[in-house]
Parts: C-alpha cells; structure tokens; sequence
C-alpha cells in the first residue's frame, strides 16, 4: 500500500508525504530568482478558432469565462528492490480539461484527447453549471505568450536512456548497503517526468510551457541485534537529469542508511509536552500548521482559522513565512501556474503579523485581492485550486548550538515524516522519522515512533527562537489533488508542543 | 471500439515477441456534483478510456500506459513494453497465470451486486438534489453551526476488460457513488467541522441526505472546543470512524510481499496469537455490493474471502500470483490495479474487523474514565510494515462513569498493534460496508494517551 496513492477521503485530504532535501537556501533570495532561456516548446495541434469554438462552447450558458488545459506527460518509474530492477515503466498522458466559470461555480470536464469534437462535447458538459441568458459571443483574439524562464534544465527526461536510469537507481543501492553490514533491504522508486502543457482562456490568453520533474525515494530497513531502523532519501527537484549528476544517487543512499542505523539504537519516545528544537527543514510544520489555513479557498467560505484575520498578530514577532512559486530548481517551482499566471513571492506573514492569503482566479475575485499565482492543478483531469508552491518560514539570527544548550529537557526533531492538519480548528500532526531527547541542554539518545501533535495558531505564538540555516523538505501536499511542494524552515525552537509517543516514563 | 479486438492486437504482438503478458482495458464515466450554501457549486464529468500493458520476456517486465487506445496506439504501446523489459532484472516468480473464468467477456459484476445501470440514467438533478438537502439538514441541524464547507455526490461507471497470452479474457462492470457532507460549527471564536460520508455500488443504497445531514451535524456540534486531556494510560473506544485505521497497519503488515521479504513484524509469526478471542479480521474481495468488491483481481485471479487474524490467531495473508508462488501457497486475487495506468500491487478490498453483539453505547457505558475516539488525523504517518508501533492523533470524546463528558481534540494515541489487538474486549454490533475499510464500535483496555 502507497500512501500517496491511497484515495483519501475528501475531508481528511491536507495530509503531506514526502521527505528531507538537502538544499540549503543562502542568505538572500536573489541567487534563486534568475530566469533564463526559452527552451523550444512544441505546439498543441490545436488552432485560435478551434480553440475559441470550444471557449465559446463551454460559455453558452452563461458563464462569463472559460479555459482550456492541454497537457502531455511523458512518466518514466523504475524500481529497485532487493538489488533488482523489478520494473520498467512508462506511460503517456494527453489529453485537456475544460472549465467554465461563473463567479464562486465551476464547470469542469475533460478529455483524453485533443480532437476538437471531443473538446466541444466537454465544453458543452462544462457550461452547464451556468444558466443565464447569453448575448452573442464574440470572438477571441488570443495573445500568445511565453512565461519568462526561471526553471532552467539542461538534460530533458525524454532524452535519457533507460540504462542511465538503471544506473541511477543501482547507484543508491550500493552506496546505502556498503554504509553499513546491518543494513538489510533497500528499496528504491524512481518517477521522472516531461510535462509539456497549455492554458488558454476566454480572456485571450494563451500561454504553454515545459517542466521536467524527478522523485526518487530510498528507503532503507537496518537490522541489529534483533532491533530494526528505518531511514529514507530523496531527490528531487525541478531540474532535468542534471540533478542526477556528480555523487548525488550516493550521498542520496548514505542519508537513508545513516538514518536507519540511528533508528536501530532509538528508544520509545517521550510523552507529554515538552521544547521542541526543530532541525532547518523542518517546514512541513508551517506547511502544515499555516500554509493550508492561508489557501485562500477556505477563508472565502470562512472555515478557514485565519479567516478575517489579515492584520492581525498571528505567530511570534520572529516567524515570517513566505510561499513562492518561482524559486528556480525547487520542486513545488512553475513557469506560470495552470491558469497563466506568473508566480511570485506572497508574504503571508510579516513578523508575526498576518499580511494576505493565497489566491487563484475563483478566491481572488471572490476575497477581491489579486491573484497570487497558487492556481495549481495535478493534470487536466481536474480543475484548478488553491495551492502552496515552495512555502518557507524566513530564516532569523539565533545560535542553533545555543538554541538546544538553552533547552533544559525536550526534543530535538531532524527529520519529520508526513503531516495533516483540519483546516478549521487548525488542528495538526506530524510524524517524526529522526529526533533524539535532549537532556541538560545536550543532544542525547535517538527515540522512535511519536507524533508530534499542536495546534497551528498556538505553535506560531510559540516560536522562541529562529536559526540562520534554511533548508528545504520535498514532499507531495493532498488536497483531493497530489501536486509536488517544498517546505522550507531553518532550525527553530517551538517552547512547548504535545509529542505523543509511547513511553510514560 | 471492439475491445475484445483491442487486447488480441496487442497480445498477438507480445506473443510474435516470444513474450508473455497481459492487457488490462478500462473505460469509466465519471460525474461529480458539489452543492454549497444550497447552490449548484461545481459539477465535473469525464470520460476516461486507457490500455496498461505489461510485457515479460525472459523473465523482465516492462509496462506501458496509454489513453491512446485505437489500433496503432495499442500496437505502439506494445512494442514500448516489450523495449523497455529488456532494462529489467529477470525474475523466475513473474508469472502469467493460466486462463481461469468465463472467456465469453460477459459481466462478471452484475452478480457480485456492483453494477446499477439505473445510476447513469438518473436526473443530474436528483443528484445534486441529495446534496442540497442533506446540506440543508447538516446546517439546521443546531443554531451553532454557521459555516460550510458544502455537500457533494460523485459517481463512477466503470468496466474493464483484462486478457493475456494465456487466452483470459474477462470483463466486469462496476458502478460507484460516494456522497459526503461538510459543515462547521462556532462558539467562542473557534471552529470545528462535523463530517459524513458513504459509499455505494447501487442508486437505492445511498443513505438518505437526513441520515448523513444528522451525523455530520452532529459531530460538528459535539466536538466543538475540544481540548486535550492529561496525558495517562487509558481504556480508548474507537467508533467505526477512527477504527478502521488500525486495520490498515494489520493489512500492511500481512501483505504476502512484505512476508515472503521478511520485511513485516509478522514474517514467520502465521497461528500466533496476537488478539484476544473475540478478533477476527476478514478481507472479503466477493462480499456481496461491497465498495472494494471485483470479480477478479489485476492478474485475472479470482478474489475470495480470507481471515487475515482468526479469533486473535494470525491466520493468513493478501499474496499475488509472486507472493504466493516465494511463501509456498496461493494468490488470494490480492493483485489490485488502481487503474490501467497502475501495475497490479497487493492490497487489500473490503477489510473489516468481524462485529460482536453488543450496542456501541453499551460499550462506552462500561468505560470509567477513558477516552472514546471519534477520528484520526496523521494515523498514516507511520505505516510501516517493518515494525508494529502505531502512533496517531486523535479527537472524540472524553468518558466520565460511563457517559460522554466533553470534546478531547490534540492527543495522540500510541501502542502497538499487538497492544491493541491483545486488549480488544468489546466488540460492537455497528458495522455497515459504507467504506472499503471498517470496524464495528470496539474497545482496547488501556492505551497510552498523551495530551498534557
């Protein structure tokens, strides 16, 4: 059973699997916000007045706008077990979804396909949430467009031969099973992608756009002495094959052996609240426990926590988080987001201060703010909706060494498993994968199996220190849509959180 | 489009190949209604139509996927699957099996209880008719509820069609409804959603809107304000809601690739006794209009009904046609598909914990002090096959002398399986097959709780 395939019942669906990326983040932002060439994109067999046939179509109920999502995924999965390629995979997507819009309502259907009376036949089926007279609709003049680069790659997937892969993969084996004799199993999935897709609206837009992807996930099981340990590695960015480059599968395969051999000497967690320091990486915290809270869908129905709340002190003076889209070679990183519009950096919160939500077309019409390019989407099987991107907690300037020295008894976490938080209490959990307790201000034995369980709004005001090392965590965020994000934090300590684990003591 | 002419074209080709495999077809219609503050809010429909082809030559396997399901898109996806096999390692336990059932392509569904063609020939707008009124009667059901997050009805139509080198060839249909419902409640500047959904293979087994409007009404109101208790070892209830998660880690963990591996807490550990008497947890693939139920599993298997844990003894295992063939024994029709993009993977269908006879409350009214568990948030976490601990959040109520006495939210409830299979000693009579994975009411003696 995969976690992340598993249907998840639609209201429990904000959870997070993902793992730790070592990319660290420097001091300023700039470095990562360069754009670049434009790489040559094909073209969709699909003409301005087919196009605007089907526009039209999807509005002749009434809907004053409509679009058109064209897309070919080019997926490649290889996985490794026990040494052996258990599989080769590879399948293609194509096919376009159309939505009519009628203020708060959506329409949406799709196609396999791009002929034009399929197309037309989802237009029709899409319209039909609206019912409104309709004056003759005109037609469209399209502006055709090209989204300025900030994702740069060298190598696409579609040009990398099976056996580089094969290589990849086998690559991590040996380097996780020759850390260490104990280490017992490692397996390995690998997911590449090419993702070649188009927007065009009613508005005139017309815009398209190439993306590479990869995710290769490690996971290694040590066993000594009767106890076992897990640990995980991940890669992922979003980057050609030039992320596979230098020692990469390696380091990749040592990571998740390191941690497995700690798991083998961890003890029960500790129960009951305590300081967590929390190591750079760790954002799926904020991801959890602000970022779906700040999606602008919930606060335009008002069950969002923060609804009503901008401006307003929302966490401590020292935590200010950010969601960008357009951090170049990050994993939850776009062009332009799936209804055309440019990321760019959205403060959410300033010092402690809450400064806006997340948008896209629907909530930033309806919360009457501007779109903040969060309109995020898995493929043309469905709509679009409010999304984080790559959301990070802004780095400060306290001692990470003086951080736990300070910390009398508590828990010091560096890698965190998954999350899920309710949106409407603010409620969340995440699972710890490496965390030690900390004893007299010093790091001691590694422990196992807890959660670590809070509430978003009280954990933000609980935020006493902030290190200068930010880092970023690769997952894949659910919202009855899988879409791949990033979290990013850099070593904080939080003065008091519930960790559930199994140890009374 | 003839599917039957599809599948030969593209076995013909594996064959031509000296390869083996198989070609699973599938073609679904889905529709999706979603209903807020009592207005038609979104309706989505699709078609979907695609070919998974697997290609074992020597021993390796390739897969290929496409929507490209004409004659020269099958034909093409053929030749990929057969290319890329050449990059995997050869295995001797990758097996086609031979051809078992009907070969005439009839329905195999309709007798099972999963497909109802009268859903499809439904009104849109009795649909979207349930949907307004079980969220009217959600949001009326307390003056404390103010918000919503809405009500929907989903349905899927679905048929596949699998064949291989062997000469299988069968076909199912399958019909599928969900239906849910959202809503929040406020006091005091805080919030709390209540929620209730269901699933159905046939237009007359959807619940009524009231009965769903009710629940989540319900849940919302009464788990408004919660807040942790002390952290302690405690007797846990856990209603049909939370319940079913633990069942996920017991399946994980008897899964036949993780045994035959040894990668499971459970390798080597079949007739011990792990529960107490009353535990008997059932993984029925046949049970009759159950959400999970398919007339055959991904490899063409028949599915069947198996004690996974038999009066707390550990009585068997979900393999596929590999699993079994590396543990001595035979595939369970485990091999599931969650689509024709997807290989076929062991998992589990209609898994549930087999109900007692006594009423849930009757239950709760035993408990002292104790905390009764309503949900589970991040139980996923976790899941790991390796190790048995288990280590969720949890919300729900807490019990004072047998009765509920207030909203608990923010603890986390950690054991492991063996902690909670041994010390189940009440098993309730509340089971319905409204979801893939469910347990009656139960209740375990005392689980580590932590809270403050």
């Amino acid at each position: 059973m995969r976690i992340d395939e598993r249907p998840l019942p639609r209201r429990r669906f904000l959870g997070i699997v993902g793992g730790a990326a070592g990319l660290a983040m420097a001091g300023s932002l700039e470095p990562f916000l360069r754009t670049g060439d434009a790489r040559a994109s094909t073209t969709f067999p699909l003409d301005g007045a087919t196009a605007t046939r089907i526009l039209n179509e999807a509005r002749s109920r009434g809907a004053p706008f409509s679009e058109l999502f064209l897309e070919t995924r080019t997926v490649t999965n290889v996985s490794l077990s026990d040494g052996e390629i258990e599989s080769v995979e590879q399948g293609i997507f194509a096919g376009a979804g159309v939505r009519a819009v009628d203020g708060e309502r959506t329409g949406y259907a799709y196609a396999d396909s791009f002929e034009a009376e399929d197309l037309i036949e989802a237009a029709r089926n899409a319209s039909a949430i609206a019912s409104h007279p309709v004056a003759g609709l005109q037609g469209i003049i399209y502006q055709v467009e090209r989204p300025a680069r900030r994702i740069r790659y060298l190598h696409p997937f579609d040009e990398v031969p099976q056996d580089e892969r094969v290589g990849w993969l086998t690559r991590i084996d040996a380097a996780a099973r020759a850390y260490d004799p104990a280490i017992k199993q490692v397996t390995i999935e690998h997911s590449d992608e090419m993702l070649h897709f188009a927007v065009i609206n009613s508005d005139g837009l017309w815009i398209e756009d190439t993306l590479p992807l990869l995710y290769t996930r490690t996971n290694v099981v040590a066993e000594k002495n009767g106890s076992t340990g897990t640990g995980f590695g991940r890669i992922s960015h979003r980057l050609g094959a030039e992320q596979m480059d230098g020692d990469v599968p390696e380091n990749s395969g040592k990571e998740a052996a390191r941690m497995a051999m700690v798991g083998i000497d961890a003890e029960p967690a500790p129960t009951g609240e305590m300081p967590v320091v929390l190591a750079a990486g760790g954002g799926v915290l904020f991801h959890e426990a602000v970022g779906h809270g700040l999606e602008g869908d919930f606060a335009r129905k008002g069950t969002s926590v923060y609804t009503g709340r901008v401006g307003e002190v929302v966490a401590s003076n020292r935590v200010s988080v950010i969601d960008h889209g357009g951090i170049a070679d990050l994993r939850g990183s776009f062009n332009v987001d799936d209804e055309g519009t440019p990321p760019r950096m959205n403060i959410l919160i300033e010092r402690g201060v809450l400064q806006g939500f997340m948008t896209d077309r629907i909530t930033a019409q309806a919360l009457d703010t501007r779109r903040s390019g969060n309109g995020r989407r898995q493929s043309y099987r469905h709509p679009p909706m409010v999304r984080m991107s790559n959301t990070f907690l802004y780095q400060g300037e306290d001692d990470v060494e003086q951080m736990i020295r300070e910390t009398k008894n508590g828990l010091y976490a560096v890698a965190l498993g998954g999350g899920e938080v309710d949106t409407t209490t603010g409620n969340f959990t995440f699972g710890l994968r490496e965390a030690y307790r900390i004893e007299d201000g010093k790091v001691g034995a590694p422990v196992r199996g807890a959660v670590l369980v809070g509430n978003g709004p009280e954990i933000m005001k609980r935020i006493d220190r902030v290190g200068p090392d930010l880092e970023f965590w690769v997952g894949t965020c659910g919202k009855g849509q899988w879409v791949p994000v990033t979290s990013g934090a850099p070593t904080l300590r939080i003065s008091s959180m519930t960790v559930g684990g199994q140890d009374q003591g | 489009m003839d599917q039957r002419h599809v599948l030969h074209d593209v076995l013909q080709k594996l064959r031509d190949a000296g390869a083996q495999g198989d070609a699973y077809l599938q073609e679904s219609r889905t529709l999706e209604v979603a209903v807020r503050e009592g207005k038609l809010e979104e309706i989505q429909q699709a078609g979907i139509r695609g070919l998974g082809i697997r290609a074992i030559r020597d021993g390796k396997l390739g897969f290929v996927h496409t929507s490209d399901v004409g004659e020269e898109g099958a034909k093409h996806a053929a030749e990929k699957a057969l290319d890329l096999a050449r990059f995997a390692t050869p295995r001797e336990d990758l097996l086609i099996p031979e051809a078992t059932g009907p070969t005439d392509g009839r329905d195999e569904g309709e007798p099972l209880g999963i497909y109802d063609p009268s859903i499809a020939e439904r009104p849109i707008h009795e649909k979207e008719d349930w949907a307004r009124s079980a969220e009217s009667i959600a949001r009326a059901h307390d003056e404390r509820i103010t918000k919503t997050e809405g009500a929907f009805y989903s349905e899927a139509i679905s048929s596949v069609w699998l064949a291989n080198t062997k000469g299988l060839f069968r076909h199912y249909r399958g019909s599928q409804v969900e239906v849910g419902v959202e809503v929040v409640a406020s006091a005091n500047d805080e919030l709390q959603i209540g929620d209730a959904s269901a699933k159905s293979r046939s237009w007359d087994g959807i619940p009524p809107a009231g009965e769903l409007g009710r629940k989540a009404g319900d849940r919302a109101v009464k788990l408004l304000g919660g807040r942790p208790v002390p952290s302690g070892r405690y007797p846990v209830v856990f209603s049909p809601e939370a319940g079913w998660t633990v069942l996920v880690y017991v399946a994980n963990a008897l899964q036949g690739d993780h045994l035959s591996k040894k990668r499971s807490w459970l390798s080597g550990r079949m007739g011990e006794t792990i529960g107490t008497g009353i535990v008997t947890i059932r993984d029925d693939g046949r049970l009759s209009g159950g959400p999970a139920t398919i007339p055959f599993d991904g490899e063409g298997i028949d599915t069947r009904s198996v004690d996974l844990i038999a009066g707390g003894t550990v009585a068997g295992g979900l393999y596929d046609i590999t699993a079994a063939r590396r543990s001595g024994t035979q595939s369970t029709g485990s091999a599931r598909r969650g689509g024709y993009a997807g290989l076929p993977e062991i998992s589990a269908s209609n898994l549930y914990l087999v109900p007692g006879e006594r009423p849930p409350e009757e239950i709760v009214g035993d408990v002292g002090r104790g905390l009764w568990v309503w949900g589970m948030s991040g139980w996923w976490i976790g899941l790991d096959p390796s190790n048995a601990d288990f280590s969720s959040a949890a919300f729900g109520v807490w019990i004072e002398e047998g009765k509920p006495a207030g909203p608990v939210a923010r603890v986390s409830v950690a054991g492991s399986i063996e902690d909670i299979l041994g010390g189940i000693d009440a098993i309730g009579n509340d089971l319905t097959h409204n979801h893939e994975t469910k347990t009656p009411t139960f209740r375990v003696r005392a689980l580590s709780v932590s809270g403050t």
